[in-house]
C-alpha cells in the first residue's frame, strides 16, 4: 500500500460502528489537486474500506493470486533407495501478488479520494421493515453531506463503486437528487445492475464448492469460501435477477443529465491455480549412485480442478468464462445510458487491475496508455 | 485426485544420468575402501552380457534392438542395490559413452510384508554403436 497523506472526517450515522479490523471511524480523505474532482470510493458486498485502499489485505477482495506467474523451478529433495513418482504434496494455491489500490492509483495522479466502510456491508441496500431502518443509502447521503461541507463549493465528485457499490450509487442518486447536483461522473465496476444469478443458484454454487472441498479440502474454502458466503448473503438475495429491489430501482429510472455514466464488466472467472508438488519424471530413473534414485520435485497444475473457478459447472453466466467475472455477468453489469467497457478480468481484479485503472484514469482526463488485460503482472506507473 | 502426467524428456534424463555419474574406482580406489558385503569388480572379471539381464529387461532390450537393428550393444556396467545400498558394482575405469551412444536399462522390484521391506534395483549401462 502506498503511503498517502489523509485525514479522517468523522460522521455520525446510527448503527455505524468502527470496523474492528481497520478501526476506521469515519471517512478517510486523501489529499489531492483542489482543481480536480474528488473520487468517492464505494466498496461492494461483504467488503470494507480496505477493498479500496488496501485490497490485498481485504477479507473478500484479497484474491490477488498470481495465476499467470511462472511456477518455481524444480527442487532437489535428495537421494533415495526407491523411485520417486506421483504426488510429492498436495495442494496449494498460487501465491498472492502485490497490487495497487484505487486510492493509491488515484492519489498518484493527484486526485483527492474519500473512502469509508459501509454500514451492514452484506445486508440490504433497502432494509425491509416499516419504517425501514437506516441503511447504506442513507449513510452515503450523510457522507456526501460531510464531504460537500469539507471541500470547496466548486468541487465536483466522482462516485466510483465496485460491485454492489454501483447499485448503492444508483439508489443514492434516485433518493437524493439535491446532493447529486455535485456529482459529475458515475463509474461502476462490475456492478450487477440487472442482477446476479448467483443468489438464485446459491445451492448450485454450494454443491460446486462442496465437491471441490472433497478434492482439496480446506483450500477450496480458502479459494471460494468468500464466494459461497456472498451468494448466501442478504445483499445477494436483494440483487437476485428479477428481485423487487432491482425492479423498483429500474422503474422509470432516468440518467441525471449533468452526470456522465460509465460501467465496466468482466468476463474472466479465473482466480487461482491449484498447484501440487510432484516428483519430476527423472526421479523414477536410477542413477549410477547409491542410493540410486535422486528425487526432485516440481510444481504441476492439478487437472480437473485447476484453475479455479473455471472448473465449476458453468451453469450461469456469472460462472462462465467469457461471460462472467465469478459474481456478476457482463451482460448484467450494463446500464442503457452508460458507456460500457468489458475486460477479461474477474470480480476482485476490478479493485486493482492496471487495465481498468488506466481506463478509469482516461475517463477522468488523465491520458495514460492502457495496458492489455492479459498477462499483466506489474504496474507501469 | 489426479495429477497431470508429466512429459518425459529422453535427452534430459540421459543428461541427468551423466551429471551425477561417478566411477566407483574413484570412490573406492583400493579394495580396503570397498564396503563390506559389496562385490566390486570389472567386466573382465565378471563378463557382462545379455544373459545377465533379468527377463523383463531382456524383453525390453529385444524391443529396442528391433527398433534399432543396426546397433551393436556392449554392456559396460552393472550395479545392484538392495534398499539403496550397493550389493554389486561391476565397471571398469572408462568414461561413459557419449549421450548418443548411451543405453541405460534398469529394473526395480520390491517386496513388502508386515515385518520386512526390500527394494532391489538392477542398473545396466551399455554402449550402442
Amino acid at each position: 500500500m502506498m503511503a498517502v497523506g489523509f485525514q479522517t472526517i468523522p460522521y455520525t450515522f446510527p448503527g455505524q460502528v468502527p470496523n474492528p479490523d481497520t478501526n476506521q471511524p469515519g471517512i478517510e480523505v486523501s489529499a489531492g489537486d483542489p482543481d480536480l474532482p474528488v473520487i468517492v470510493l464505494l466498496h461492494g458486498t461483504g467488503g470494507d474500506i480496505r477493498d479500496m485502499i488496501d485490497p490485498a489485505d481485504a477479507p473478500v477482495a484479497g484474491q490477488n493470486y498470481d495465476y499467470d506467474g511462472a511456477f518455481p523451478p524444480p527442487v532437489t529433495v535428495g537421494w533415495s533407495s526407491y523411485p520417486g513418482f506421483g504426488v510429492w504434496s498436495c495442494c496449494e494455491l498460487d501465491p498472492k501478488k502485490p497490487v495497487m489500490s484505487w486510492r493509491d492509483v488515484l492519489s498518484a495522479n493527484q486526485f483527492a479520494t474519500a473512502a469509508y466502510s459501509q454500514v451492514d456491508p452484506d445486508g440490504f441496500l433497502a432494509p425491509p421493515g416499516s419504517p425501514p431502518p437506516l441503511g447504506p443509502v442513507d449513510e452515503l447521503a450523510v457522507v456526501m453531506t460531510e464531504l460537500i461541507r469539507h471541500f470547496r463549493d466548486e468541487t465536483r465528485f466522482v462516485l466510483l463503486g465496485h460491485s454492489r457499490g454501483g447499485l448503492l450509487i444508483r439508489k443514492f442518486l434516485r433518493d437524493h437528487v439535491k446532493l447529486a447536483e455535485r456529482v459529475s461522473t458515475v463509474i461502476t465496476l462490475h456492478s450487477p445492475h440487472t442482477g446476479s444469478e448467483l443468489a438464485n443458484l446459491a445451492d448450485t454454487v454450494t454443491a460446486g464448492v462442496t465437491w471441490l472441498q472433497g478434492e482439496i479440502g480446506t483450500l477450496a474454502t480458502d479459494a471460494l469460501g468468500w464466494l459461497l458466503a456472498l451468494a448466501q448473503s442478504d445483499a445477494y438475495l436483494e440483487m437476485a435477477v428479477g428481485s423487487p429491489f432491482l425492479t423498483a430501482l429500474a422503474a422509470g429510472e432516468q440518467p441525471l443529465p449533468w452526470i456522465n455514466y460509465f460501467t465496466f464488466g468482466g468476463v474472466s472467472v479465473r482466480l487461482t491455480r491449484i498447484r501440487s508438488w510432484v516428483y519430476t519424471p527423472d526421479s523414477a530413473f536410477p542413477r549410477w549412485h547409491t542410493p540410486p534414485f535422486l528425487h526432485r520435485r516440481m510444481v504441476a497444475e492439478v487437472p480437473g480442478i485447476s484453475p479455479v473457478a473455471n472448473t465449476l459447472p458453468p451453469t450461469i453466466d456469472e460462472l462462465t468464462e467469457g461471460r462472467g467475472d465469478l459474481l456478476t455477468a457482463d451482460s448484467r453489469d450494463r446500464l442503457s445510458f452508460a458507456m460500457h467497457q468489458t475486460n477479461p478480468i474477474n470480480h476482485a481484479e476490478a479493485l486493482w487491475h492496471p487495465t481498468i485503472q488506466a481506463q478509469v484514469l482516461n475517463i477522468l482526463g488523465v491520458n495514460v496508455p492502457v495496458p492489455p488485460a492479459d498477462g499483466v503482472t506489474s504496474f507501469w506507473w | 485426485m489426479d495429477v497431470q502426467e508429466l512429459a518425459l524428456d529422453a535427452r534430459e534424463i540421459v543428461r541427468r544420468f551423466r551429471r551425477t555419474h561417478t566411477n566407483y574406482h574413484t570412490r573406492w580406489p583400493n579394495r580396503d575402501a570397498v564396503p563390506e558385503g559389496v562385490t566390486f569388480g570389472t567386466p573382465s572379471e565378471h563378463p557382462l552380457d545379455e544373459d545377465r539381464l533379468p527377463a523383463a529387461l531382456r524383453a525390453e532390450l529385444r524391443a529396442y534392438k528391433k527398433a534399432h537393428p543396426h546397433h551393436a550393444i556392449t554392456f559396460l556396467k552393472h550395479m545392484r542395490t538392495v534398499d539403496g545400498r550397493p550389493e554389486l558394482v561391476i565397471e571398469d575405469r572408462g568414461e561413459l559413452p557419449s549421450d548418443a551412444q548411451l543405453l541405460i536399462l534398469s529394473q526395480t522390484v520390491t517386496l513388502a510384508a508386515c515385518d520386512s521391506v526390500r527394494i532391489v534395483t538392477d542398473l545396466f549401462v551399455a554402449r550402442t554403436e
